[in-house]
């Protein structure tokens, strides 16, 4: 066996690139054989002692994901917007509320959870021939389904009662995973609306090489790795080869959407999902680091200021309210940010989480919702606080439900 | 506008309760299919009615002449269309597709077509210039949940049973028959696709395999397995819902997979008898040229 942060192979004394895949991931039956699978398909890191035909059309070993390129804030006039690239496959959304449903009655917005509803339009230039986007397009509708589902579940719905979030997603250019990408980008997007969500939602592909037959019990000497699964496609390889997509909730094994259009052997899912769950681990990684690295904007500083007055304000009405309930000590009243623009408020009384919701202009309401603890007989707590634009507290307002 | 109805917190409450004490309201075992039967139409090819359940789907294949599309001058077409009218259920309405309607079109379409289950060369009669085209329309005449596991048994069914005339090109022209003057031809499938949905409950942590309609409202989640009889997947779709482990999630895909084949099996089976029944209504042994050595 390899080392686990190994990057030398004890047996044949090669460099090896790290892979934390996916060996471990695997029914009992077949841990052994594809744990040596996985060993004997691990690559040199130095390319120049490849064969050829170990290399993938574009040059990529089989576990290595495109160039993926991506910003947010990229549209002033939306809510939330982002830029996504993976490989040439390129991808625009804009993110229009939550706020209240276009349509009144009824339909949209109606409900009492966030409505998420979800457009794609693809460029008429975005693929390899010139076509216009057909109305009722069932692959497009099955698309747009799928991340609405999978958001619904993501997304913290049940705060924005009669709202909706309307989701735009247009396509620019398709090279191969086109669902990945959507949802990818729409997740970014949501980020930077600053709709509350319990972890990225992230997707990648995942393909194989060998379709028709069962992956061999034991490994073979002479495997040359040619029967490896594959990561990220590109559209030549979507065309020819079997393959997945796979959308992920946070780095964690949590599968929120699978989509498998082609017909393989059963005993090859399990490898291709690894590799796919693995690869959106990576697209998580990717996915952190752009919304680190993404320059402040305006708003995202103003809706920072506003969170931070409105916590304060909170937090002393807060402190009032444990205290009429009977607590004996002063509760240490802690605040934490514990991801944009969520912030948690911890106390020994109970917890409480705030949302900000941004209404227009520069003033601002941010929601409440917590519990007091069961001491304190466990009361939930909700409320609104309303700040008016001199940036000061106006109101709280709220009560024992 | 009618709204589907829903069922209240108590029946939802209880039966969650009930499954996670591994007990469904109807008694089966969580990985038990309903009771699948199926109708043929005896004066007709190709007409079949499955009940699955309390859910039945009848399905239709028509066979027209047309050309074919210019980028693929060898293939002849194949269209599947789900169609649920206010008959199924009073909240689905004939103007307005509804999502339900969508999904398992694209579901019949995208499995059996892209799996390659019907070799579409075979409808091909001249090159670039005519083809057959083959239209199966799936009714859904009641709705009780696991209608894409009905839906695919109906729609395999009848293109198993159904005939596409005989033909005969000679120097350019094609020359078809009509039944009285020569038997149609069998469809020849590749394979034969069946799907089986999973759906998931609390949080992902249970699986029960073909729902009915009070489950289905009740799930967090679903995940669609389309295999064949030899040990293949033809596509899984779960469109979001509750996320599921990726092992509990290949555990499942698998055991709902051994489910396809055993339908598949009973559907052949099925399909073997009615043709044998219908040859000796027929006396197709004595119209045919083959000898019995």
């Amino acid at each position: 066996m390899i080392d686990e942060r190994g990057d030398r192979c004890p047996g044949c004394t090669k460099w090896y690139w790290y892979q934390s895949a996916s060996h471990t991931f695997t029914d009992s039956s077949r841990t052994q054989s594809s744990s040596q699978h996985l060993h004997s398909s691990r690559m040199p890191l130095d390319t120049s002692s490849y064969t050829l035909s170990q290399l993938r059309l574009d040059g990529r070993r089989w576990n290595e994901l495109r160039r993926i390129h991506a910003q947010i804030s990229t549209h002033a006039a939306a809510d939330g917007s982002s830029y996504l690239e993976m490989g040439n496959t390129k991808v625009v959304c804009t993110v229009t509320g939550p706020a209240e449903g276009r349509r009144a009655g009824g339909q949209g917005g109606g409900g009492d959870v966030l409505d998420v509803r979800v457009e794609i339009g693809l460029a008429g230039f975005s693929g390899v021939e010139r076509r216009r986007q057909v109305r009722g397009d069932k692959r497009i509708f099955e698309m747009a389904h799928t991340i609405t589902e999978s958001l619904n579940r993501t997304l913290l719905t049940n705060l924005f009662p009669r709202s909706t979030l309307s989701i735009s997603l247009h396509v620019l250019s398709q090279d191969g995973s086109l669902l990945a990408a959507l949802i990818n980008a729409a997740t970014l997007a949501c980020v930077d609306a600053g709709v509350p969500m319990k972890d990225y939602l992230v997707a990648c592909t995942a393909g194989c090489m060998s379709a028709g037959a069962p992956p061999p019990p034991q490994v073979k000497a002479d495997d040359d790795g040619s029967n490896d699964p594959i990561l990220d496609l590109t559209a030549l390889e979507e065309q020819e080869l079997p393959f997945l997509t796979v959308a992920t909730v946070g780095a964690e094994d949590k599968v929120a959407a699978l989509v498998i259009e082609s017909r393989f052997h059963a005993g090859r899912l399990d490898e291709m999902l690894a590799v796919g769950v693995d690869g959106c681990k990576r697209v998580k990684e990717l996915v952190d680091e752009v919304m680190n690295m993404a320059p402040k904007s305006r708003a995202s500083v103003r809706r920072a200021q506003l969170t931070r007055t409105i916590t304060d304000a909170f937090a002393v009405k807060l402190r009032d309210l444990i205290w009429s309930r009977g607590a004996t000590a002063t509760p240490p009243i802690r605040l934490a940010l514990v991801a944009r623009p969520r912030v948690a408020l911890h106390c020994s009384g109970g917890i409480f989480r705030l949302i900000p919701v941004p209404v227009g202009g520069c003033a601002c309401r941010a929601l409440a919702v917590g519990r007091l603890d069961a001491r304190l007989k466990g009361a939930h707590w909700q409320g609104f606080g309303t700040m008016g634009s001199d940036g000061r507290a106006v109101a709280i307002e709220g009560g024992f439900t | 506008m009618p709204l589907e109805p829903k069922i209240s917190v108590n029946e939802r409450e209880f039966l969650l309760d009930a499954l996670r004490q591994n007990l469904r309201l109807s008694g089966r075992k969580l990985d038990a299919l309903r009771p699948l039967s199926i109708t043929f139409d005896p004066d007709d090819y190709g007409v079949t009615e499955v009940q699955l359940g309390k859910t039945r789907i009848r399905a239709h294949t028509q066979t027209t002449i047309t050309n074919p599309p210019p980028s693929r001058p060898f293939e002849g077409t194949l269209t599947i269309t789900a169609e649920l009218s206010p008959l199924t259920a009073p909240h689905f309405e004939l103007a307005r597709p509804s999502d339900t309607e969508a999904l398992l079109s694209r579901l019949l379409e995208k499995s059996i077509r892209r799996s390659g289950a019907l070799p579409v060369e075979s409808l091909c009669l001249l090159a670039g210039d005519k083809c057959f085209n083959l239209r199966v329309t799936v009714h859904v005449l009641a709705h009780d949940g696991g209608l894409p596991t009905a839906a695919f048994v109906a729609v395999l069914a009848s293109l198993m049973t159904s005939r596409v005339p005989a033909t005969e090109v000679r120097g350019g022209e094609v020359q078809v028959f009509t039944a009285e003057e020569r038997e149609g031809v069998r469809l020849q499938l590749v394979h034969v696709p069946i799907a089986v949905g999973v759906s998931v409950f609390d949080g992902g942590a249970i699986g029960v395999v073909d729902a009915d309609g009070m489950e289905e409202q009740a799930r967090e989640g679903e995940v669609v397995v389309v295999g064949n009889e030899v040990g293949e997947i033809c596509g899984v779709t779960k469109w979001g819902g509750v996320d599921v482990g990726a092992v509990e999630l290949v555990g499942m895909v698998e055991e709902a997979r051994k489910q396809c084949e055993g339908v598949v099996k009973w559907l052949k089976g099925k399909v073997e008898e009615e043709e044998k029944r219908r040859a000796k209504r027929d006396h197709a042994g004595e119209r045919s040229a083959e000898n019995q050595r």
